[in-house]
């Protein structure tokens, strides 16, 4: 619940977006069978 | 506290809301009595939004639910549910969200829940056989009878959102959003949703619980668990998936909480998500095991 008293900065957010740009990752969210169901247009 | 509206006129609930899905479902054995505390210590300190679904067990989670809220004020707590997987005889699963399975699994799950409304009641997965104008009409029917009081839809994409609009206020879209799951960013899923005024409520924002680094290796994980069966969880992609948990890790800490050396994935989350460049109206849904550390 402390999680929501944490304030962020623009620049703490543009660091944190550009080190997360670094990192790549591996797998998809779901099994291709899963996949087929999300994000439908 | 700390609430959010569910679209224009929907529920208030908690900016951090409880999932209930790996209580009974997915991420090894159940634990009744350690949920139901869970459930309580939720309640105890503000918590008022819980989700579930009828696929959650199956059936079991919403029955869980009820027993919980029997032992509660209704009206301390928004309850969230779904329909659209059915569950066929001989077990096999699939979608349907043809109007009757609608009616059907919505009277279901209040009896279930031991509820006379379910306070949002959202469309698990889009079903392309049933075109979506039919199912949330069905769903708005349900409105007008008084059996649930806002919709909502769940990894739906922008012109699925927008045709659903058009036959009823949306009040919520789902879908899986976390640091290792961000492509609503960029495929105008949030932008749609701040456009038509549809809260946007992230799942799994711990990427299901790897985040936490809590899970090192598939052995951490029940031999039952679902996750064993996921592509970022497979033995080559979890060790590689490793290095984002250790970037988590030593991510800028939260100014507003000196006795944190770090904030939780969590928090990261919702202050990235409630950012102004990114989208409002979005709070999380916690699990099971951090629920137990608030």
């Amino acid at each position: 619940m402390g999680a929501l008293n944490v304030k962020l900065t623009e620049s703490d957010l543009q660091e944190i977006s550009a080190r997360l740009a670094q990192i790549e990752v591996f797998g998809e969210r779901y099994a291709p069978d899963m996949m087929a169901l999300v994000q439908r247009a | 506290m700390v609430h959010r509206q569910l679209g224009k006129k929907g529920p208030l609930v908690f900016a951090l809301g409880l999932g209930c899905m790996g209580m009974s479902f997915a991420y090894g054995p159940a634990d009744e009595a350690e949920s139901l505390r869970v459930l309580h210590r939720y309640l105890e300190l503000g918590g008022n939004f819980l989700d579930t679904a009828e696929i959650y067990g199956p059936y079991t989670n919403e029955e869980l639910l009820g027993r919980f809220l029997r032992d509660v004020a209704r009206d301390s707590m928004v309850i969230a549910s779904k329909f659209g997987i059915r569950i066929n005889a001989d077990g096999t699963r699939g979608l349907d969200s043809s109007p009757a399975n609608v009616r059907r699994a919505c009277d279901a799950s209040l009896k279930r829940l031991g509820i006379e409304t379910i306070d949002l009641f959202y469309q698990h997965r889009v079903d392309p056989k049933v075109p979506i104008e039919e199912t949330v009409g069905a769903m708005a029917g349900l409105v007008s009878a008084g059996k649930v009081r806002a919709l909502g839809l769940s990894e739906a994409g922008p012109e699925t959102l927008r045709r659903a609009a058009k036959v009823h206020p949306i009040a919520a879209l789902q879908t899986e959003y976390s640091l290792w799951s961000r492509d609503v960013e960029t495929n105008c899923v949030l932008a749609t949703c701040r456009q038509l005024g549809i809260t946007f409520v992230p799942y799994s924002p711990l990427g299901r619980g790897f985040l936490t680094g809590a899970i090192q290796k598939l052995e951490d994980l029940d031999p039952t668990d679902w996750r064993r069966t996921n592509p970022r969880f497979g033995e080559k992609a979890l060790q590689a998936n490793l290095k984002l948990v250790e970037t988590v890790k030593n991510l800028p800490a939260g100014r507003a909480q000196p006795r944190h050396s770090w904030f939780s994935p969590g928090s990261l989350l919702r202050e990235m998500t409630w950012s102004p460049s990114l989208a409002r109206n979005v709070f999380t849904i916690l699990k099971r095991t951090w629920a137990l550390s608030m």
